[in-house]
């Protein structure tokens, strides 16, 4: 595909991507959850479940082209927009500067090891939808 | 309106992650992910930078203004992923490089945290 073809999908995918992400950061902040963490870490790992289950979906076998143009929009662009690693950063340095070390090591460890845990389940949702038969 | 500015950053965000990184990944070699780790810091980095420079937006939230809304909530935020830093390290333990895998995790954990300090550092020193 040519350049400039799949950056515009990329741009496509991370802005809808980032649009979510600051809806939902709103609407967690509107119904009085708070923004920061709670809304970070929903959008972290509900972006890791689904890339898991993408990347399961078509990483391996299927027709690289088409793959290709799907990738760019749903797992560089969406997924890569709407998770986020800087807002991550800032959650817990304010919790180090608030001497809260444990809290910001257990949002570290907890955040990274339900993300790996998510891509795992999504991966093996995407495997068993690969298994069943097509649909009559 | 802060809608369209998150969204308009975040899209330059991605696209800047995917080149930069690629770039990276391809000056560093695909043993590691380099790329993700690079643009996370340099993310955290950015982020810090305005938070120190501007003040952090207290209370409400996030999202107080046009430029916080396109540059931090946007761009950084597109620019950083975690989406993919779980699919790589998944992996890393996949191929059962523990080493590399508990690398890319603490790497990225401590070298944000250390770029989002500096950046806060330096941005209030800017700050008037």
């Amino acid at each position: 595909m040519k350049q400039p073809a799949y950056i515009a999908w990329i741009a496509l995918g991370s802005g809808l991507g980032g649009g979510l992400r600051y809806g939902l950061d709103q609407l967690a902040l509107g119904i009085g959850l708070g923004g920061f963490p709670l809304a970070t870490l929903f959008v972290n790992l509900s972006g890791s479940l689904l890339v898991g289950y993408l990347a399961g979906l078509w990483a391996t076998g299927g027709n690289k082209a088409v793959a290709l143009r799907k990738w760019h929009f749903w797992v560089t662009g969406f997924c890569g927009g709407y998770t986020t690693f800087s807002a991550f950063s800032w959650q817990i340095l304010e919790w180090v500067q608030a001497s809260e070390g444990t809290l910001a090591g257990a949002y570290a460890a907890g955040s990274i090891g339900l993300g790996v845990l998510a891509v795992a389940v999504g991966m093996s949702m995407a495997l068993r939808r690969r298994s069943e038969p097509p649909a009559a | 309106m802060l809608f369209v500015f998150v969204m308009l950053g975040c899209a330059l965000g991605g696209v800047v992650r995917h080149l930069g990184g690629g770039l990276i990944s391809r000056c560093c070699g695909e043993r590691f992910p380099w790329g993700t780790l690079a643009v996370n810091a340099l993310g955290s980095l950015l982020l810090g930078l305005m938070m120190g420079a501007v003040g952090s937006p207290q209370g409400d939230g996030l999202g107080g203004d046009g430029m916080f809304a396109f540059l931090g909530i946007g761009f950084c935020g597109g620019l950083t992923t975690f989406s993919t830093l779980s699919l790589q390290s998944f992996a890393l333990i996949s191929e059962q490089a523990w080493g590399r895998a508990l690398a890319n995790v603490l790497g990225n954990v401590l070298l944000c945290l250390l770029c989002v300090v500096s950046g806060y550092a330096i941005g209030e020193g800017w700050a008037l």
